[in-house]
């Protein structure tokens, strides 16, 4: 992670150029596949063949102004197949789609190995150009790339009456910086018809106080066109943000009363394209640096801590700069999700099955860093839910349901975490099916009688997907237990609730940050444990007499209600002395409430996550551990699982394979140290 | 791509070979500027430009305009190399065409 800044700032200028660009066209890829499955579904909307135009033409031109040439004259071919759709000369066929997103694919495939990472199939790639030509049918207006003639070329269709137009141009003063040249915009200009260049060279300063990378030079072009305004604009498409410009009709065509009828067209300054965007606006920060700036951040919470009271002022400002900091790392979930379209879409293909996927709650925000890894299980998950769950349209219909099924990918909040559901109206978990394979593997016996939370854990076992694999058609190589062990990475959750014949849903439950919680600090003996602050609820007061009238049974009576505690004392063998008074800190759990007996609530604590390192993964009960003010380390707790590690122990003691922890090495327990001594 | 200046006595020859375009804007800059101190004869050898940008259109225009209040005499190579030709036209520059002698 040291070696990326360095790295970034020996970059020639124009290798950043092309990163940015190559960045820049994997999310428009991302949003053109989303908006050719929705032409899929809406094969006549024209706004949408518009989008498909220009994000298509955007990459072609930044991609030539990048020096990505192969990029530019592949999408070419492609631009000018939805030119013509544009233009009414081409229907969109589900053929045109899924050769588009093939075609896509491919384009990704060769930003890909421009950076030496991959491997470009050409063959692949003349083939999907040949079939594009197939499509479209006209070899005059659709070449294969090998052709080689000029990428910036933009099919002009004689439509109707040769307009003259007045087009003021003047670049912004960061234009050439950005690497777009006005000589190609012009160039590309020519192409749509006769034009006429006027330089003014008036602002152009004496050659000792010219800034050579800023253009000085304004033109004025009159252009005698057939084409339409939407054509001449889209010539400046990726340079409208960084330029003044002015497209008027010189003398307004006789037969055509819109184009009079629009003059709010006339001052553009600054281009459409920033309308557009002005809500969505958005910084792009290298990863590396973010990281740098959440561990300084991190740093300086730990030294606050220190300061103590003076620093009752710090505090505010550090809780604003780490919810500013913690902000900038959160980005809508929106994007993952909708590159499940994709995977739907060609899913549903292959199946054979008609599924549509639905996503609600795209806006809800989550650290990148969970962002990042939840791709996988999302897909695993996806998928499972259209192999398995989603029955066959005939089927479907015969069980008195839709014939299309429905996936839906929906995001929401829940305190500290984020819900993440996958949901399907399929059938099911085959609850039947599942029994069978477990007897058969010997998890449960032959008579056992399952809850649906009990089918649900064998599901999400880790043995049990192996089993899944030898009888699944499919033949996927991941089960459920891989998704559940990258969600609990995460410190997350998974839950699985089914109903026979409505569908499944699945559950995740992820923090909102992997960097810093608010947690409550405890103290059980020499040993410091953080417990997080969202679950927390209260916290109350334990005597010995309390414990003598519940018969030593691990309860305590709060306000009326029965709620069972866990000793950490007992639990980790922490072997100093028990104070006259304990806490119990009452927490609320996926079991209900369950308290936490420690000896001293010492107070809300800002906990900076670190992560306790590979030797000790295995360690679940513990999601990481934090440095104290005075360098001391303390444990974060992880509730849920303290309270199944506790049940397991409780229940290997009944059967007798327990080893009462006394015979335990001092200081050692569940395969961690805690230092008491 | 090159910017080369060759400083003689009277007279500085400046080399665009190539493609030269804004990557060598800056360095095209100082050359030029270092070619207009006192000389009276200034060359502009072009023969091998395969291809430019604005920017050395805008640079090539500025310090034609220097040359001619200095009093110096700008020569430009002959012929017009195509890239330039093509680039002039396409920026509405014919008109504006530096002094050919």
């Amino acid at each position: 992670m040291s070696q990326a800044p360095a790295a970034l700032a020996d970059a020639l200028p124009i290798d950043k150029y092309k990163q940015a660009f190559q960045e820049e066209a994997r999310e428009i890829l991302v949003e053109l596949e989303s908006t050719l499955l929705e032409l899929n579904q809406r094969p006549e909307d024209g706004e949408l063949v518009g989008k498909t135009f220009r994000a298509l033409h955007t990459i072609k031109g930044s991609g030539a102004m990048f020096g990505f040439d192969e990029v530019a004259a592949f999408t070419h071919d492609l631009e000018n197949a939805f030119d013509r759709v544009r233009n009414g000369r081409l229907r969109v066929t589900p053929e045109l789609v899924d050769l588009s997103l093939t075609a896509l694919d491919q384009i990704k495939a060769m930003l890909h190995s421009a950076n030496d990472s991959g491997v470009i199939d050409p063959a692949a790639g003349r083939n999907i150009l040949a079939q594009l030509l197939h499509l479209t049918g006209s070899p005059d207006d659709v070449r294969p790339a090998s052709a080689g003639a000029s990428p910036i070329e933009v099919a002009s269709e004689p439509t109707g009456e040769k307009v003259q137009w007045k087009i003021c141009f003047s670049p912004g003063p960061g234009m050439l910086r950005n690497g777009a040249d006005p000589l190609l915009v012009l160039r590309e200009l020519k192409q749509l018809g006769e034009l006429q260049v006027t330089a003014d060279l008036s602002a152009v300063p004496p050659l000792a106080e010219l800034d050579p990378e800023r253009c000085y030079l304004r033109w004025e072009i009159a252009l005698t066109t057939a084409a339409a305004r939407e054509a001449i604009a889209d010539v400046f498409l990726f340079v409208e943000d960084e330029c003044e410009l002015r497209i008027e009709p010189v003398a307004p065509p006789a037969d055509n009363a819109a184009s009079t009828a629009q003059p709010e067209e006339t001052p553009c300054k600054f281009g459409r394209r920033s309308e557009d965007r002005a809500g969505m606006s958005s910084i792009r920060v290298p990863t590396p640096k973010l990281d740098q700036f959440v561990d300084l951040v991190g740093e300086l919470v730990t030294v606050q801590a220190r300061l103590g009271e003076i620093a009752a002022r710090a505090e505010r400002l550090t809780s604003a700069l780490r919810e500013n900091s913690m902000s900038i790392r959160m980005l809508p979930i929106r994007g993952t999700f909708e590159r499940f379209r994709r995977l739907v879409h060609d899913l549903a293909r292959d199946l054979r099955k008609e599924v549509e996927l639905a996503i609600d709650g795209g806006d809800t925000e989550l650290d990148k860093t969970v962002i990042d890894q939840l791709g996988d299980p999302l897909m695993h998950l996806v998928r499972n839910s259209m192999d398995h769950g989603i029955e066959l349209p005939e089927l479907r219909q015969a069980a008195g349901k839709q014939a299309v099924a429905t996936v839906c990918l929906s995001a929401r909040y829940s305190g500290a975490n984020v819900l993440i559901e996958v949901a399907d109206d399929g059938a099911g978990i085959d609850a039947a099916a599942v029994r069978e394979r477990a007897i058969a593997k010997g998890l449960i016996d032959a008579g056992a009688v399952l809850t649906e939370a009990q089918i649900a854990s064998l599901v999400l076992s880790p043995g049990f997907s192996t089993a899944r694999q030898v009888t699944d058609v499919s033949g996927r190589g991941v089960g459920m237990d891989v998704v559940r062990q990258r969600v609990e990475a995460l410190r997350g959750t998974i839950h699985l609730s089914s109903r026979p014949g409505l569908g499944t849903t699945v559950t995740l439950r992820l923090p909102l940050t992997l960097a810093i919680i608010d947690g409550l600090l405890v103290r059980v003996g020499h040993a410091f444990f953080v417990l997080p602050l969202a679950s927390s609820l209260e916290c109350v007061e334990l005597t010995r007499e309390d414990i003598a009238s519940t018969n030593g049974k691990h309860v305590a009576n709060v306000r009326g209600e029965v709620i069972p505690y866990i000793r950490l004392r007992e639990h980790f063998n922490i072997t100093s002395e028990r104070p006259e008074r304990e806490q119990i800190m009452i927490a609320e759990t996926e079991d209900g409430r369950c308290g936490f007996v420690v000896d001293e609530v010492l107070g809300d604590h800002q906990t900076v996550i670190k992560n306790l390192g590979r030797f000790y993964r295995h360690v679940q009960f513990v999601s990481g551990a934090t440095i104290l003010g005075d360098g001391t380390v303390a444990l974060i707790l992880d509730p849920d699982r303290v309270i199944q590690d506790a049940l397991k122990t409780v229940s290997e003691a009944r059967r007798g394979h327990w080893v009462p922890p006394p015979t335990a090495p001092p200081g050692v327990s569940n395969g961690l140290q805690l230092n008491s001594s | 791509m090159a910017v080369t200046l060759d400083r003689r006595a009277v007279v500085s020859v400046v080399g665009l070979e190539g493609e030269v375009d804004i990557r060598a804007a800056v360095e095209l800059k100082g050359i030029l500027l270092a070619a207009l101190e006192s000389r009276q004869e200034l060359r502009l050898e072009m023969a091998g430009l395969t291809a430019l940008d604005i920017t050395i259109l805008q640079l090539l225009c500025a310090f034609a305009r220097a040359a001619a209040k200095a009093g110096a005499k700008l020569i430009l190579s002959e012929p017009m190399p195509k890239a330039m030709e093509v680039a002039m036209d396409l920026a509405g520059m014919g008109r504006v065409a530096v002094v050919t002698q």
